[in-house]
């Protein structure tokens, strides 16, 4: 489901969130960073959510190891007989865990609300990127679904030969690379050719941006959430 | 008479091979954040990083043997980790964090030989240096801290990791320019 917010709101609002993810480490303040963003990426995303939730709570497992190994201090808050869960070891998971989830709300929310077109052409046009940034970008994210189809068909054909398809063996993985590689860099070649005849590389992003009211929401939203962390972190 | 500033400008060719590492990348990385935290989960950190962080750091190297110009690597590594950054991954926009500073220190290998070397060795050495953001990012921004010997060791493993992906990418540029 698309949101009525435009994509450089959204990648403001993204970038934002992401950087202060890293600085803060009081989970109050956290949490009220993060009850936005989860909110509005559960209201417009997809079965794709599904999957970025089932990664992070697989991820969520070494997070808790992590914490139980090395930050295990402080005083008892669940005794397993085997293995004493101490304050530190809860704490430490805790400010992880939401630092994680507000990384991947914030830039998900991005990618669920918008196609990676309109992403990109934010990032082209807003941030006035050169043609050496941007031409790659844009000519990356044409031929993206056709990368991903090609991986699929070559995928099918290796197992078709009986031939491995674990990305965890490094001859799978150079097999698999070079095919993707191969097919696409000829591409690639007569693509460049065709964009030096035309004069691509004076092309000039220009930026437009209008404000509209949705923006001015999430905004306002975003200076709200400034505040708090102002207030309880600085 | 070859000028050489002539010959480490980008042409188109250049500039869109680096979109198609960008795509064919994007969607390697995305891949293998699955395998990844599955070995986590099961095997730890330290397996997991040596079977899986070294295919984060290949593009660089690829892109620096296939096209032999300055800030190849640099770019190689940035452009994928930035469309991978608006691929729906647990990593979100610090994908594209991890990408610039990989590239960097990628890049440094080549710098170190005035960009005259884009061979096997150098290669080698620029998938592992990207072990050393890799790992100072996951302990500042992820709170991925261990004690002093550990982190040598996981440092260690991961760069080992980045140099047998940067082979592996210099033997897949080097099939390509055949």
């Amino acid at each position: 489901m698309k949101t009525p917010f435009s994509t450089f709101a959204l990648l403001t609002y993204a970038l934002v969130l992401t950087g202060l993810a890293f600085i803060s480490k009081n989970p109050t303040v956290l949490i009220a960073l993060l009850a936005p963003p989860l909110t509005l990426m559960l209201i417009s995303g997809s079965r794709r959510l599904v999957w970025v939730f089932l990664l992070f709570l697989i991820g969520e497992i070494g997070v808790f190891l992590n914490a139980l190994f090395f930050s295990n201090t402080g005083s008892v808050v669940l005794d397993l007989g085997f293995v004493s869960i101490r304050e530190g070891a809860v704490n430490g998971f805790i400010v992880v865990t939401l630092r994680m989830l507000l990384i991947t709300s914030a830039g998900n929310l991005l990618v669920f609300s918008k196609s990676p077109v309109d992403i990109f052409r934010e990032i082209v046009f807003g941030l006035g990127l050169s043609p050496y940034l941007s031409i790659p970008l844009a000519y990356s994210l044409r031929i993206l679904p056709v990368v991903g189809r090609d991986l699929k068909e070559a995928v099918f054909i290796r197992r078709q030969k009986k031939e491995g398809v674990n990305p965890l063996n490094p001859l799978n993985f150079y097999s698999i690379t070079l095919t993707l590689m191969a097919v696409n860099y000829e591409r690639a070649v007569w693509s460049g050719i065709s964009a030096e005849l035309r004069g691509l590389k004076y092309f000039k992003p220009r930026f437009n941006y209008r404000v509209n009211k949705w923006d001015l929401l999430l905004f306002t939203l975003l200076a709200t959430q400034l505040l708090i962390f102002a207030k309880c972190e600085l | 008479m070859i000028v050489v500033s002539q010959v480490k400008t980008y042409n188109l060719i250049d500039i869109i091979t680096l979109g198609v590492i960008a795509a064919v990348f994007a969607v390697v990385f995305t891949v293998m954040w699955t395998p990844y935290y599955a070995i986590k989960a099961v095997g730890g950190p330290i397996i997991a990083r040596l079977l899986t962080y070294g295919a984060w750091f290949m593009a660089a190297p690829l892109a620096a043997s296939l096209i032999r110009k300055p800030l190849s690597a640099l770019l190689g590594e940035f452009l994928p980790a930035l469309l991978e950054s608006v691929l729906p991954t647990p990593g979100g926009l610090t994908n594209a964090i991890y990408g610039l500073a990989q590239g960097f220190f990628s890049e440094l290998a080549y710098v170190a030989g005035r960009y005259r070397r884009f061979g096997l060795i150098e290669a080698a050495v620029s998938g592992a240096l990207a072990a050393i953001p890799a790992v100072t990012l996951d302990a500042v921004l992820f709170g991925e801290i261990y004690p002093w010997g550990y982190m040598a060791l996981i440092l260690v493993i991961v760069a080992i990791s980045g140099a047998v992906y940067g082979v592996l990418a210099y033997w897949v540029a080097r099939a390509l320019r055949a």
